[in-house]
C-alpha cells in the first residue's frame, strides 16, 4: 500500500539534515521528505496547510536550533487538538537526563540520541526508518505514508 | 494629668504605696476582726458574771438602796421643822438597832418605837424602843416585862391578832390606827406563805399617861421575795408621821426622784418569782442605767439575816452588746471602704498614669514597628515608662542601622549569590554547548568523512572499471595513499575530540548526579575490583589487608569508580622489570578512615605528583591507553564525600595512594575495630 504522508526533518543542520535523508532512504523510506531548517519554518507549513495534503506520517525534530528550539516546537504541536497525533521523533546530540524528561513530559513519542560516530548514526537512521516501515500510526489526519519499499 | 503627681512619683512607688495600702487594709480589717472578738467574748463573759452577781446586785441594790434612800429621806425629813416622828421599815433587827442611828433625831421626841417583826424563824418579835432621853442610846420598854416576847412559829397564825390586841390595848386603847400594807393569807409554817404585813401607828403613851409619842407597829411574816417585792411596791407610800399623828404619804418612786424606775424593778422581780426557778422567760430591766434582760434561774429569798441567794440570770445588756458590735462592724466596714478606696484611687490611677500609656506605647510599637514614627513614645517621662520609651528608642535607632548594614550586606550577598548562580548556569550552559554545539559539527565532521570514504571507494570502483592503471598513475597516489589518509586523521581527530568531549560531559554530570550512601565493605570491594585487573596477562602480588577496616558509607558507585581507578593505575603503570605487587590497607583513627593503595610500580617523579589529578593529564612513558581522567575523576568524588585523595610516589620504586574518609562516612558498629 502505498503512503503518502510526508516524513518532516525539522533540523537546522543542513549537514544532519542531508545524511539524515541520505540514511532514511538508504533504509528504504520512499516517502516525501519535507526538510524545515527552523521551527518556525515548520509550524509555518502547519499554518498553511493543515489538511490540503497528507499530514506528515512522522517528524524528526531537533532540538537544539536557533530561534524556536524544538521543544517549543513540541509544545506548539501537541498543544493542537488537531496535531497532537503527529508522532514526533526528537533527534538531539545531547543525553541529557532534564532534556529527556523534558520532552516527553511535552508530548514527544520518542527521543534518540544522534550518535557522533558515523557508523551508529547510520545505523540509528537506518533502523528507524526500518521502524518507520512496520509500526502503525493514528489515522485520520495523520495518514500514513509508508511505502513498504523491500 | 502630670501636675496631679508630682514628677518624682515612680512606678516602684506606685507599686509600693499601693501594696502598702492593701497590707494596710488587711491589718486593719484583721485587727477590726480581733477586736471584734475579743468584744464579744468581754461581752459574753460580763453577760455570764452578771448571771452570777448581776442580779443579785440588781436586787439587793435595788432593795437595800430602797430602804437606805426610805431610811436617809425619813432621817432628812425628821429634821425638817415640825416633823417629830420617824417611823421605821422592817428589816433585821439587829441590823436596824446597829445601823439605824436615831442619834440625829431630835432628842426627847421619840419616846417608843414598836417593831414586830416576823423573821424567817416565823416567829414574832415585838420590840418596844423607847427614845426617852435619846442620848445615843435606845431604851427599850419591855412589853410584858420582856425585851423579846417570842413566840413560836406554830403559835403564830393564831396569835398575832390577840398580840396586836393586846398591843392595841395596852397602849392606846381607842387610838391606835393601823393599815395594812397587804393582807394575804398567812399560811402557817408554809415557805410559800405570802407576805403579810401591817402597820399599826398608836399614840405613846407612858406610865404616867404623858405622851410618848407614836409607836408604831409594822408586821410582816417570812419576807419571802414576794412580800419583800409587795413591801416596796411603788404605789406604796411611806408614811411619815408628824408630831401631830398626822399621817403624810410619801410616794416611793419620788423620793429617789426615779418616778417609776424602781418600780419598774420590783415589777420585774415579781414578775421573775411567778415565773419560778428555771424559767426561760425573759424580762427587761433597768437597774443603774443599764438595760438587763433577766430571768430567775435559782434560789429563793431567805431570811434577811443570811444574804439574799438567789440568782437571776442577764442575758447581758443586748442593746449595749449589739450597739458594741454594730459600732465595731460600723468602724469595720466603713475603714475598710475607705482603705479599698483608697486602693481603687492608687488603682485608678495607676491605671491612668502607667498602664495607659504603657498600653498606648505597646500598639504604637506593633504599628510601627522599629522604623516607624515612635515620636508619640513617652520619652520625656521620668518615670520607667519613660526609661523604657528612651531604651526602645535606641535599640530601634541601632537595630535600625544595624538593619540597614545588614540590608547593604543581604544586597552584596544576593548580587554574589546571583553572580553564582550565573556562573553555575555558565557552567551548565558549557556543557549544554558542549553536547549540542560542539557534538553537532562533530556529527558531520565524522559523517561526511565517512561518506567520503564510501565515495573513494565508489570513485575507487569507476576508476578500476576505467581500467586506469592506478600504479602508475599520481591518480593512485592520492587514491590509495594520500586521501585516505588524510580521511583517517580526521576521522581520528574527529573520535578523540567526541571522546574527550563525552568525558567532560560525564564529569559534569557525575557532579550533578545524587549520591547513595550504602554501607561499602571495602575488603569486598577490592577483591572484586582486583578480580578484575588483574589477570593471566596482568600478573599480580596482591595483598588485601582490610579485614578489621569498618564500612564506609557512600555512593556504591563513587566507591567502585575509586576502587576501579586507583587498582587499574597500579596494573597498568606496572614496572616491566618486576613483578608487580599490590598492597591495599586501611587505618581508621578517631578522624576517620584513610585507605592506601600502594604498589611497586614505576612510580611518578615528585614534580608531577600534585598534577597527575588534574583533567586530561598523564605523566610519564605514554606506552599506555588512557585519557588522563580517572584519577581527576577520583578526585571529584572524594571531594564531594569530603574526603582527600593524594599520592605518595617514588619515581622507579612505586607508589601509593591515599584516600582518606572522614569519621562521619565510617558505619557505626565498627568504629572501634
Amino acid at each position: 500500500m502505498k503512503k503518502t504522508g510526508p516524513i518532516c526533518i525539522v533540523d537546522d543542520d543542513d549537514g544532519h539534515a542531508y545524511l539524515i535523508e541520505l540514511n532514511l532512504r538508504q533504509s528504504g523510506v520512499t516517502n516525501e521528505l519535507l526538510r524545515f531548517a527552523s521551527g518556525q519554518e515548520f509550524l509555518d507549513y502547519l499554518e498553511e496547510d493543515p489538511s490540503g495534503g497528507d499530514a506528515p506520517v512522522m517528524v524528526l525534530l531537533d532540538l537544539n536550533m536557533p530561534g524556536m528550539g524544538g521543544l517549543a516546537v513540541l509544545q506548539v504541536v501537541k498543544d493542537s487538538r488537531i496535531r497532537r497525533t503527529y508522532p514526533i521523533v526528537v533527534l538531539s546530540t545531547s543525553a541529557d537526563t532534564d532534556e529527556i524528561n523534558a520532552c516527553y513530559r511535552a508530548g514527544c513519542n520518542l527521543f534518540l540520541t544522534k550518535p557522533v560516530q558515523y557508523a551508529e548514526f547510520t545505523d540509528l537512521v537506518q533502523r528507524l526508518g526500518a521502524l518507520l516501515k512496520v509500526a502503525h500510526f493514528p489515522s485520520g489526519a495523520a495518514t500514513t505514508g509508508l511505502a513498504a519499499a523491500g | 494629668m502630670r501636675t496631679i503627681w508630682p514628677p518624682a512619683l515612680r512606678l516602684r512607688i506606685a507599686g509600693k504605696v499601693i501594696a502598702l495600702t492593701a497590707a494596710l487594709a488587711a491589718a486593719v480589717a484583721t485587727l477590726f476582726a480581733v477586736t471584734h472578738h475579743l468584744r464579744v467574748q468581754e461581752l459574753l463573759e460580763q453577760r455570764n458574771n452578771e448571771k452570777l452577781i448581776g442580779n443579785t446586785k440588781m436586787l439587793t441594790v435595788a432593795i437595800q438602796a430602797e430602804f437606805n434612800r426610805l431610811s436617809e429621806d425619813v432621817l432628812l425629813l425628821s429634821k425638817a421643822p415640825g416633823v417629830t416622828f420617824l417611823l421605821t421599815e422592817v428589816n433585821h433587827p439587829e441590823h436596824y438597832a446597829a445601823e439605824q442611828d436615831y442619834s440625829g433625831v431630835a432628842a426627847g421626841r421619840v419616846r417608843t418605837i414598836v417593831t414586830i417583826l416576823a423573821d424567817t424563824r416565823n416567829y414574832l418579835r415585838l420590840s418596844i424602843y423607847s427614845t426617852d432621853e435619846f442620848e445615843g442610846e435606845i431604851f427599850r420598854t419591855e412589853l410584858s416585862g420582856e425585851s423579846y416576847v417570842t413566840y413560836e412559829e406554830a403559835d403564830l397564825p393564831s396569835g398575832i391578832p390577840q398580840e396586836i390586841a393586846e398591843i392595841k390595848n395596852q397602849l392606846a386603847p381607842g387610838k391606835i390606827s393601823y393599815s395594812y400594807v397587804d393582807s394575804k393569807e398567812i399560811a402557817g409554817g408554809s415557805p410559800a406563805v405570802s407576805q403579810s404585813a401591817f402597820r399599826a401607828v398608836t399614840p405613846a403613851i407612858d406610865a404616867d399617861g404623858h405622851d410618848a409619842g407614836l409607836i408604831v407597829i409594822e408586821k410582816a411574816y417570812k419576807p419571802t421575795l414576794d412580800a419583800a417585792v409587795d413591801y416596796m411596791q411603788p404605789d406604796w407610800d411611806s408614811v411619815i408621821f408628824d408630831a401631830a399623828g398626822n399621817m403624810h404619804t410619801y410616794p416611793v418612786g419620788s423620793i429617789a426622784g426615779e418616778g417609776g424606775a424602781r418600780g419598774q424593778v420590783y415589777a420585774t422581780i415579781r414578775e421573775l418569782v411567778s415565773d419560778g426557778p428555771g424559767s426561760d422567760s425573759l424580762h427587761n430591766v433597768t437597774v443603774d442605767g443599764r438595760d438587763y434582760a433577766v430571768k430567775f434561774v435559782e434560789g429563793e429569798l431567805r431570811d434577811s439575816a443570811t444574804p439574799q441567794v438567789f440568782r437571776v440570770a442577764t442575758i447581758a445588756d443586748h442593746e449595749v452588746l449589739y450597739a458594741d458590735l454594730a459600732a465595731t462592724n460600723r468602724n469595720n466596714i466603713l475603714l475598710t471602704v475607705l482603705l479599698v478606696l483608697v486602693a481603687s484611687l492608687f488603682g485608678l490611677v495607676l491605671g491612668r498614669r502607667f498602664v495607659r500609656p504603657l498600653q498606648a506605647m505597646n500598639e504604637t510599637i506593633l504599628e510601627q514597628g522599629t522604623d516607624g514614627d515612635l515620636s508619640a513614645l513617652p520619652v520625656h517621662r521620668a518615670d520607667e515608662i519613660g526609661d523604657f520609651a528612651r531604651s526602645y528608642c535606641t535599640i530601634a535607632r541601632e537595630l535600625n542601622g544595624a538593619l540597614e548594614d545588614l540590608g547593604q550586606g543581604n544586597v552584596d550577598l544576593q548580587e554574589t549569590n546571583a553572580k553564582l548562580v550565573h556562573a553555575n548556569k555558565e557552567v551548565r550552559d558549557l556543557a549544554a554547548i558542549i553536547s549540542h554545539d560542539l557534538r553537532a559539527p562533530l556529527i558531520n565532521i565524522l559523517g561526511f568523512s565517512d561518506e567520503l570514504t564510501r565515495l573513494h571507494g565508489e570513485l575507487s570502483g569507476y576508476l578500476a572499471t576505467m581500467n586506469v592503471d592506478l600504479d602508475e598513475s599520481e591518480i593512485a597516489d592520492l587514491l590509495q595513499k594520500r586521501l585516505p589518509t588524510a580521511l583517517k586523521f580526521i576521522a581520528d581527530s574527529s573520535s578523540r575530540m567526541e571522546s574527550k568531549l563525552d568525558t567532560i560531559l560525564h564529569l559534569s554530570r557525575r557532579g550533578r548526579d545524587e549520591m547513595k550512601p550504602v554501607p561499602i565493605d571495602l575488603g569486598k570491594l577490592f577483591r572484586t575490583v582486583i578480580e578484575s585487573h588483574v589477570t593471566e596477562h596482568n600478573p599480580a602480588d596482591v595483598s588485601i589487608e582490610l579485614d578489621s577496616a569498618p564500612p564506609v558509607i557512600i555512593d556504591e558507585e563513587a566507591a567502585s569508580i575509586i576502587a576501579n581507578n586507583l587498582v587499574s593505575n597500579a596494573v597498568k603503570y606496572r614496572d616491566g622489570d618486576r613483578p608487580l605487587s599490590i598492597r591495599i590497607r586501611a587505618v581508621t583513627d578517631e578522624f576517620g578512615l584513610t585507605l592506601c593503595v600502594e604498589d611497586n610500580g614505576r612510580g611518578i617523579n615528585v614534580a608531577d605528583q600534585d598534577l597527575i589529578f588534574g583533567l586530561f593529564r598523564r605523566f610519564g612513558r605514554q606506552d599506555t591507553s588512557g585519557e588522563g581522567i580517572g584519577l581527576s575523576f577520583c578526585k571529584a568524588l572524594v571531594s564531594r564525600l569530603n574526603g582527600k585523595i593524594w599520592c605518595n610516589s617514588i619515581a622507579g620504586e612505586g607508589s601509593s595512594f591515599f584516600v582518606f574518609f572522614p569519621i562521619e562516612l565510617l558505619g557505626r558498629e565498627t568504629v572501634a575495630a
